[in-house]
């Protein structure tokens, strides 16, 4: 009941003016009160301000914003709009389909995408290509954006790479079956779907693994990366008795019509012993089953999902006490995603300023979010993905079961910098090919109009008195055409330091 | 003398768009050049030392590996009894036979762990089992050697982001590729490179307060400047694949001579669980072959270059399941290039016999790699002072890696 009451706090703001801010601290600080009293109290003042609140929670929840959110999370309400993106199967998206279905890997299934690759019909690096494309009109367009941004996060931290054998046509199948309609559940079903997918079981090799023929590759993964993480207390000894109890998962017709088959005669019947608990001899399939059980369950798994979601949603070194609280929600919950999210939605921590604009954004929401920013017709993805790799992330090609990572360290460097600033301007100057953006409604008497309207469209926030003077100075440089002041506006702030953060 | 990045930083020498005057870049690029250089490539996933370099004497390995162990003929010859090295490595032998490749073997950390990511930062901290080390090996390497004039390119990273090992030192310019290293002009702005250096004088004033964009955009003019606008033809045919374009871009930037001390790039792929016969046959001839065209496009800096590839762990002495091998302890290094005491096996051999064996399953460490690095960061940066580059390290630098 208390927290339902606080997230009406938040709903509350969204229709309300800046005075209901106010009102909106102590219900708030109640929740947390270690971070109120201490960190939050101090260093995160001034609190947010409606606007700012409403280009926070876009920034989060969302690719980036499209003029049209803010308008309706000012109409609506904040948490209405953070309720209903938690429910993705109650948002209408009803224009992606015809964005996305002249795509092989949308029409087909892994078995005539796998024969494709026998037969050699199509290359690995053209399903990898087109998947890549579709991630980023998904990014761009879906109206179910929380979904598509778990279904990123997901991605990463159950990586499969889609450049070693079979698996760049098993990856659709991945990730719509197994990841995007689990993206928001409960996560030892998200999980466990991972685990019987033969994307998984043959990136990581476990359907070779069999009794007297042990692989550990899965096993190590899935404690160190998938669940416990690698200083949730476990060893060498249990890697390999994880992989005794995962023997005879495998895949039958791998180079047909891929699918998860359980087989007897590779498996090994004998007793076990997992992170301290007894799997009795004779036990099959359910071994691995178990095993997934125990691993969900696991407070080093709930600590660890829980220190991801904090790092991706609110900064890369998110505050102690509010990954506690998340790990006590997965407990509470047993892994529900939707109710750890909705926790971090309803923290202070998530709302503080601090978090404000505190992740430099990774390539692919750069680059997504520029063309939601700017309204952008996408007649042909390629430029788009392209671009997204150039600035370091080419999508499904991370070869390490890591996948890619999510703190500033993981997109800043010299390279990745110029590549950011080239993109903008080459979006902005209109030489993408086959994209279009409308600068006309940005088109102004004055260099000083046109930046203060490129910089709200944009999102850019308040711009510092330096960074506008400098901006104008290259305004005034700039040929007195409406459409060039608006367009080398444009190139400039989706360069500037503002903009590589969300 | 006034250091490179006081000038850099010092207002009355910085024109619009201009960190440095033409005459000073070029008389300090001039100074730079004949300097020696470390290059670092890390083979990530874990190569099977095992498989690229056999024992072929010790019985036990074909044991071991009924399936995927080389039969001995298949080696080419390397001169030490009992070791062969993997036929996909003989674009190396001529390296070898004239002493300018080493191998150290049974090579690797003194921390057991075999999760990847671990023994990865582990390896580029310098610390192994350390993981809250601020800064990386190479970062430390760079701050001790005496480098009379510092640069954003003194250490250059041919990577997506900057590698550990170059993390909290001096700046360091890490790139994808050189392909990223370009701005197009303003909308409405002069093309060319009028346009290019509006557009960077545009971000530089844009950036003014991030320290290390501001490198970037000075690295980027002294790129400009020294490479012009096409990358020249290589001096020798590298391969196809990703370790071949690193390598070819950092060979590119060492003989435009712009004053390059430490070069680093990856190779990925050795992770082989799986079917590792065929994997490591096509991943070594890259390896070999594009490490053999480097040293050849270098030419007359050739013998300037030190080049290390190393990796985090080795693999298991016993093959698994599926005709591959899951991960180890101790695997080889190679180290090519000038000043090398190459031609010969480093390091001492612990054997394969059960009792022999890491934990019963792993051919055992017997050279710690820092002792390598050591030696390759004394003899190529000059920094001799083993306990800063390594804190904590007790070993000292290989002895007879390097001819004095």
């Amino acid at each position: 009941m208390r927290r339902a009451a606080i997230y009406f706090a938040i709903a509350l703001l969204g229709a309300c003016s800046a005075a209901v801010r106010k009102d909106l601290t102590p219900p708030l600080a109640a929740e947390a009160p270690e971070a109120a009293a201490g960190e939050a109290g101090l260093l995160d003042s001034p609190p947010l301000s409606p606007s700012e609140m409403v280009e926070h929670a876009l920034s989060r929840v969302t690719f980036g914003p499209r003029p049209r959110d803010r308008a309706l999370l000012e109409r609506e309400g904040i948490a209405r709009f953070i309720e209903d993106q938690l429910h993705p199967e109650s948002i209408a998206d009803p224009a992606l389909y015809d964005r996305i279905y002249q795509f092989d890997v949308v029409q087909e299934d892994s078995s005539s995408l796998v024969r494709e690759l026998e037969e050699a019909r199509m290359k690995k690096k053209d399903f990898v290509a087109q998947l890549a494309q579709v991630k980023l009109v998904r990014a761009a367009f879906s109206e179910r954006q929380l979904q598509e941004v778990m279904a990123d996060f997901w991605f990463n931290h159950f990586n499969v790479f889609g450049g070693k054998q079979m698996e760049a046509a098993l990856l659709p199948e991945y990730e719509t079956r197994s990841l995007r309609p689990n993206a928001l559940g409960n996560f030892g079903e998200l999980l466990e779907a991972t685990a019987r997918s033969p994307a998984m079981l043959i990136y990581l090799d476990n359907w070779r693994s069999r009794r007297g023929g042990l692989n550990e590759n899965y096993a190590r993964e899935l404690l160190e990366l998938h669940t416990l993480g690698v200083a949730g207390g476990y060893t060498q000894r249990d890697i390999i008795e994880v992989a005794r109890c995962f023997t005879g998962w495998t895949v039958e017709e791998p180079q047909k019509d891929p699918r998860f088959v359980f087989r007897p005669r590779m498996h090994d019947y004998g007793p076990k012993l997992v992170l301290g608990q007894v799997i009795s001899p004779g036990g099959g399939e359910e071994d691995g089953e178990r095993v997934l059980r125990i691993l969900a369950g696991h407070p080093s798994t709930a600590r660890f999902i829980a220190g991801k979601l904090a790092r991706r949603f609110v900064s890369d070194d998110p505050p102690e006490a509010l990954v506690e609280r998340l790990a006590a929600t997965y407990q509470r919950t047993q892994g529900d995603i939707r109710s750890m999210l909705r926790a971090i939605f309803e923290s202070p921590e998530f709302w503080s300023r601090r978090a404000l604009r505190a992740k430099v954004r990774s390539p692919l929401e750069l680059v997504a979010g520029a063309v939601r920013a700017l309204d952008a017709k996408v007649g042909d993805p390629l430029a788009l993905s392209r671009a997204v790799a150039r600035i370091g992330e080419p999508l499904y090609a991370a070869q390490p079961p890591t996948g890619y990572g999510d703190t500033a360290q993981a997109w800043l460097s010299s390279g990745a910098l110029l590549a950011r600033i080239d993109f903008g301007l080459q979006l902005a100057n209109g030489q993408l090919q086959g994209v279009k953006v409308d600068l006309s409604p940005l088109a102004g008497s004055d260099p000083a109009s046109v930046l203060t309207k490129a910089a709200a469209q944009l999102g850019a926030g308040e711009l510092s008195e330096k960074t506008r003077a400098s901006l104008l100075d290259q305004l005034q440089k700039a040929p007195a055409k409406p459409e060039l002041q608006a367009a080398r506006a444009v190139g400039l702030l989706l360069g500037a330091p503002e903009l590589q953060r969300r | 003398m006034i250091s490179r990045r006081m000038i850099l930083r010092s207002g009355a020498l910085v024109a619009a768009g201009s960190f440095l005057p033409g005459f000073a870049r070029r008389a300090l690029a001039q100074e730079r050049e004949g300097k020696k250089i470390l290059v670092f490539l890390f083979l990530r996933g874990a190569l099977d030392g095992l498989h690229a370099v056999p024992a072929y004497g010790e019985a036990r390995l074909a044991q071991l590996r009924p399936q995927i162990a080389l039969p001995s003929k298949d080696l080419l010859e390397l001169g030490v009894p009992g070791f062969g090295l993997h036929p996909s490595l003989g674009a190396l032998l001529p390296f070898w036979k004239e002493g300018s490749l080493a191998i150290v073997h049974a090579v690797g950390s003194p921390d057991g762990t075999r999760s990847h990511f671990d023994a990865q930062d582990f390896l580029e901290l310098g610390t192994p089992g350390v993981k809250s080390t601020p800064d990386g090996w190479l970062a430390r390497a760079l701050r001790e050697a005496p480098i009379a004039e510092r640069s954003p390119l003194d250490a250059v990273a041919v990577s997506p982001r900057l590698p550990r090992a170059l993390q909290g030192g001096p700046e360091a310019l890490a790139f994808a590729s050189l392909d990223q290293l370009r701005l197009r002009p303003l909308a409405g702005g002069p093309g060319g490179p009028q346009g290019r250096l509006q557009a960077r004088a545009a971000f530089e004033a844009l950036y003014r307060d991030d320290a290390s964009a501001k490198e970037t955009f000075a690295a980027l003019e002294m790129l400009e400047a020294k490479l012009g606008p096409e990358a020249p033809k290589p001096d020798a045919e590298y391969p196809q694949g990703p370790i071949a374009q690193s390598l070819r871009q950092l060979a590119q930037l060492i003989k435009a001579g712009i004053g390059l001390r430490v070069g680093c790039a990856d190779a990925a792929g050795w992770d082989t669980h799986l079917a590792q016969p065929a994997q490591l046959a096509n991943n070594l001839r890259q390896l070999g072959d594009s490490l053999a065209a480097f040293r050849r496009d270098l030419g007359k800096r050739a013998d300037e270059v030190v080049l290390i590839a190393a990796t985090e762990f080795g693999r298991t002495v016993r093959q698994n399941g599926a005709n591959g091998t899951d991960h180890g302890h101790g695997s080889i290094a190679f180290v090519l290039g000038g000043g090398v005491r190459g031609g010969k096996i480093h390091g001492r051999w612990p054997g394969l016999r059960d009792d022999q064996l890491y934990e019963g399953r792993d051919l055992a460490v017997t050279t710690d790699l820092r002792s390598v690095l050591a030696a390759a960061a004394a003899a190529q940066l000059g920094a001799t002072d083993v306990e800063k580059l390594f804190p904590g390290f007790e070993g000292r630098a290989l002895p007879s890696l390097f001819a004095l």
